[in-house]
């Protein structure tokens, strides 16, 4: 569990601290990798840009996702994840403060994992990623994963 | 002012001012005066006793001791006084007792007195003192003074009063003169003014203002008066020129027409006559001017042409011949158009008319006649000769015929008889037999069938058994004619029949003859016209009918026969379109004006005529206002009773303002759909700004709210024991604070979707979703006792997603509501009131005041504190709105701790 990466595409850096701190508090140890828009998180999956180099042979075991993001949003991200070879087995999770039906069903259609709605209530938010982890760290199973050439 | 009405403002002004003054200083001098002279005379008097008195007191002693000498010396003093005339001392008797001068004559009229007293007599004063010493009455002292000098001082006095009155009297008439000219010289500037403007009848001078008071108004509304006068001074000068323009280019018009123009009054008075009228008839204009027409016609014309005259008088134009006898004596034929004339209320002011000469046209006619006659005179002539030979050829052949013919004639004859009697007896008509008096020999099956009297009943009977008793004379007049030998034919009358009815029958009666030629008897064909009389009359009424729907209808209506020539012409059409445009009586619309659409009308007429078809057509035509007006005119054909054509109507409507109204409407309507258009964009426009608006809402306004929670949290559990129980509050209160705006933008976004996107409608069980709802709190409200009551079957047709949040809202208020107490009911369910649905939700909670119900609804609005009950105040905003999206009511009806219900409806058609 503890080679588990979790990928966390947020621009807030509240939001950061505050999924930081929660993931914390749940004792969930795991490497966090926080990137602040969605080309950013592209740039990580794929291995390009800033990330150029980097085993793309490590993929994270869960995407947290939010969707309002600067330059690529997050339902583009999601969609590119999802046309690729590499990445469209991916766990993406949306994290977001949204609750548009909108974004949910356009989030449902483009194949992503799960929905969480970000609470105010920090509480309950920290009750949300102990939930989350919990069940994409602990009891999913990964897809075998397809090694890229 | 009636003392001097005539007198010029001016003088009217000093006679006041003078007046006033005059007045005023005439009084108060005289009151002057009056006290001044008082207080002279009261001087004199008071001198005078004085005087007396000490003298009186003197002579104490010589009283006294009765010495006289001694008061002759005191009383002789006394001349040392000027004015004083005489004096004297009497004793305590009354006697006198010692006098000055000695010679004086002394009145006494008061020798004994008591108090002092005085009288003024004539020109001197008389003062009767006392002589008293310690209350001792001694005698009298008695003293007459001159009042000359108080006379002269008096006289002084009224001198200088006089003069002095006199000086302000004067100087007041100054003060007037000056001051009446600030008043009186504008007034007499503007009548100046007004004067010259009457007389010499120009408009354009002005006065100047000089003040701003009344006189400076009164000059400008002078002015303004004046300016208006120019204004229509002039109007009227344009008209004028106008008028005479008009008049003289008709009067060449007139002058110059080749037919004779001839206007008279409504007594048929030459109003007017024109040059070649004259000429027609060979008289002056002088000549004919104010003199009857009828003068100058024929005389057996005359009936015709008062007939004419009424026909102008109900407004119809009429094209006829007309004969006139000219000066020389010789007979002239005209053609004669004439028109009426009418005035503004339509009343009949005379007849204008057209004559054109047609003598030669008429004289060739009437040649061709003549020798038509003449012909068929000479033609008959022959005939006749050619008849009386022959007649003389015959005579002798007939007289040898006629003897074997009388033999075969009285054979036909027989035969005739049996025949005429049979048609007798089969004639509908009644056919009867009477004689001269009446008394009926024959009766017919028609009369038997006409008047109901059987044969049998009738014969020997006296005819007049058939009269009706206001008629009994009609039999002996109608015996009387037979006697004579007279016909009657269809003679109209009333018959009574054997049931008593009244019947109209025609009569034709004829002596019976016999055969020396004299009447016997009379027969009487008797034709029962009942029916037709009703027909008549029904007909009557029918063309009245008609003739008072066309004289009175709005349209206008001309009548044409087959040959297409108008034979009937309503009111209206006269009034509404001018005359030269209106069909002549008995003319052809193409013979009777030249409009340009007037070939297409008449085509139009003919094939109606012609086809039986009817058509229509628009015309636009000009009204005696001469303004353009559209007419719808619709052509119709007339049917006899045998259903043949034999005209058309033609019925116009002026739909100028339908087309008008027409137009403005498709304007409008246009407008209107442009206005939809842009409405419909600008609210999508505005939807898509609220959408995005919303979607930044919920994403944006969140984060920052979540980030207060969370670093609030992080700081208790990070920093616990550097805070104390204060600060450790104040944490937990700005959480709480985040997390109620947090649920505050949930339900303004709950409240803004709910009224975004169209209904889904379908059937629904609210029973089942309210059902579900108290599940839900059951589970979720674990230490809550609540007894739901929810009624069974509740369907609607209503979109069941909004519905659910409806009843959420309205059941989770009842339950929050219900919190306090110890046995809470939440019930569900409808009544029906006027074939209303009515749902209700009913808890017996905390309730409310209903002076607040008008709150009830509006988002954020609470009637209690969030302490006591939380919420946000959207939830019922979020209901209301439904609701009515679903074209509903909602209301509420409570009682502070007697618990409050909610109703609402949703009408079935409607939210289709």
């Amino acid at each position: 569990m503890k080679n588990k990466v979790i990928l966390l595409v947020e621009d807030n850096p509240d939001d950061v601290e505050l999924t930081l701190r929660a993931l914390k508090k749940n004792n969930i140890k795991n490497e966090v990798v926080v990137v602040n828009d969605g080309v950013e998180a592209l740039d990580f999956l794929f291995g390009k840009g800033k990330y150029e180099g980097r085993d793309t042979n490590l993929m994270p075991a869960v995407t947290l996702l939010d969707i309002k993001l600067p330059r690529i949003d997050g339902l583009e991200v999601l969609k590119q994840i999802r046309s690729n070879e590499l990445t469209k087995l991916l766990p993406v999770v949306i994290l977001t403060s949204s609750k548009e039906e909108q974004d949910l069903i356009n989030g449902y259609s483009l194949g992503v994992n799960s929905y969480v709605r970000k609470p105010v209530d920090f509480n309950q938010f920290a009750e949300a990623v102990k939930h989350l982890g919990l069940y994409w760290l602990l009891l999913n199973e990964v897809p075998p994963h397809k090694k890229g050439d | 002012m009636k003392l001097f009405p005539t007198s010029s403002i001016k003088n009217k002004l000093i006679y006041l001012i003078l007046s006033v003054s005059i007045i005023s200083i005439g009084l108060g001098f005289t009151i002057i005066t009056l006290k001044d002279i008082k207080e002279y005379k009261d001087d004199l008097v008071n001198n005078t006793a004085i005087n007396s008195n000490l003298i009186g007191e003197y002579c104490v002693v010589p009283l006294t001791f009765r010495d006289e000498t001694e008061a002759a010396n005191i009383i002789e003093k006394i001349k040392t006084l000027p004015s004083v005339i005489a004096a004297g001392i009497y004793d305590d008797e009354g006697k006198p007792f010692v006098k000055f001068p000695g010679n004086a004559e002394i009145r006494i009229s008061d020798s004994v007195v008591i108090k002092e007293k005085f009288y003024f007599q004539d020109d001197y004063l008389e003062v009767y003192t006392p002589i008293k010493y310690k209350d001792i009455f001694y005698g009298t002292v008695y003293i007459k003074v001159s009042t000359e000098s108080l006379d002269d001082k008096i006289n002084e006095h009224l001198i200088i009063m006089i003069s002095l009155m006199i000086g302000l009297i004067v100087l007041s008439f100054i003060i007037a003169s000056i001051l009446q000219k600030k008043i009186s010289e504008p007034i007499l500037n503007l009548a100046k003014t007004a004067n010259k403007v009457t007389q010499e009848v120009d408009y354009t001078i002005r006065v100047n203002r000089q003040g701003t008071d009344e006189i400076g108004l009164l000059y400008d509304s002078f002015n303004e008066m004046l300016k208006q006068l120019s204004v229509r001074e002039e109007e009227r000068n344009k008209v004028e020129h106008l008028l005479r323009e008009s008049e003289k280019q008709y009067r060449r018009i007139v002058d110059s027409a080749a037919e004779g123009i001839w206007v008279v009054d409504e007594n048929s008075y030459t109003s007017f006559v024109n040059t070649r009228m004259a000429e027609l008839l060979g008289y002056t204009i002088e000549e004919l001017h104010q003199k009857p027409v009828t003068d100058f016609m024929l005389e057996e014309d005359a009936a015709d042409h008062y007939r004419k005259i009424e026909n102008r008088r109900m407004g119809l134009l009429e094209n006829y011949e007309r004969r006139f006898r000219c000066k020389d004596g010789h007979i002239i034929w005209t053609q004669v158009s004439a028109t009426p004339i009418m005035d503004e209320d339509n009343k009949f002011k005379g007849s204008c008319a057209l004559f054109t000469d047609i003598t030669d046209r008429k004289i060739s006619e009437e040649k061709i006649k003549l020798l038509n006659e003449e012909e068929k005179r000479r033609n008959i002539e022959l005939v006749e000769k050619n008849i009386e030979l022959k007649r003389a050829r015959n005579a002798t052949l007939n007289i040898i015929e006629d003897l074997s013919r009388e033999i075969e004639e009285r054979k036909q004859v027989e035969q005739k008889v049996i025949q005429l009697a049979a048609i007798v007896e089969y004639s509908d008509d009644a056919i009867t037999g009477k004689t001269l008096d009446g008394i009926i020999t024959s009766w017919n099956r028609g009369a038997v069938n006409i008047y109901g009297y059987t044969e049998s009943e009738m014969i020997g009977e006296s005819i007049s058994i058939l009269v009706p008793d206001d008629r009994k004379t009609e039999v002996s007049d109608i015996l009387e004619k037979i006697r004579q030998g007279e016909h009657i034919e269809h003679f109209e009358t009333l018959r009574k029949r054997k049931d008593g009815k009244l019947i109209d029958v025609s009569l034709t009666i004829s002596p019976v003859l016999d055969a020396l030629g004299k009447p016997i008897g009379a027969s009487t064909i008797g034709r029962d016209i009942t029916e037709r009389k009703l027909a008549e009359e029904a007909l009557r009424q029918s063309e009245q009918k008609f003739r008072s729907l066309a004289e009175s209808s709005p349209d206008n209506i001309i009548r044409y026969d087959n040959k297409c020539r108008a034979i009937y012409i309503n009111p209206q059409m006269y009034q509404s379109v001018r005359d030269e445009l209106v069909s002549y009586i008995g003319k052809t619309p193409m013979e009777s004006n030249n409009h340009p659409d007037t070939l297409k009308y008449q085509q139009k007429i003919e094939n109606v005529i012609k086809t039986g078809q009817p058509d229509e057509m628009e015309l636009t035509v000009p009204n005696r206002q001469n303004e353009l007006r559209t007419h719808n005119i619709r052509f119709v054909p007339e049917f006899d009773s045998n259903h043949k054509i034999i005209g058309a109507l033609a019925i116009g409507r002026d739909i100028t303002n339908n087309k008008k109204a027409e137009e403005e409407i498709r304007l409008l309507n246009a407008e209107l759909e442009q206005r939809v258009i842009e409405r419909t964009l600008q609210l999508h426009t505005a939807n898509k700004e609220l959408e995005a608006f919303a979607y930044s809402v919920s994403h944006d306004l969140r984060a920052p709210l979540r980030a207060i929670d969370g670093f609030s949290q992080a700081l208790i559990e990070e920093y616990y024991d550097k805070f104390d129980n204060q600060g450790k509050d104040y944490i937990k209160r700005v959480r709480v604070g985040a997390q109620r705006m947090a649920q505050l933008i949930d339900d303004m976004l709950h409240l803004s979707r709910v009224s975004r996107g169209d209904l889904n409608i379908q059937i629904v069980d609210l029973s089942e979703i309210a059902l579900q709802i108290a599940d839900e709190i059951k589970t979720s409200h674990p230490d809550r006792k609540i007894n739901f009551v929810i009624m069974n079957n509740i369907i609607a047709k209503a979109d069941g997603r909004l519905l659910r949040i409806v009843l959420e809202n309205l059941i989770g208020n009842a339950v929050k509501f219900t919190s306090k107490c110890s046995d809470a009911k939440v019930e569900f369910g409808i009544s029906k009131q006027n074939h209303e649905t009515i749902y209700y939700v009913s808890d017996n909670g905390a309730g409310f005041d209903m002076k607040y119900s008008g709150k009830l609804f509006g988002a954020f609005q609470r009637l209690h504190s969030d302490s006591a009950f939380p919420g946000t105040g959207i939830g019922l905003a979020t209901v209301q709105r439904i609701i009515h999206k679903h074209n509903g009511r909602v209301w509420a009806n409570a009682e502070v701790d007697k618990g409050a219900t909610f109703y609402f409806t949703i009408p079935e058609g409607d939210s289709q």
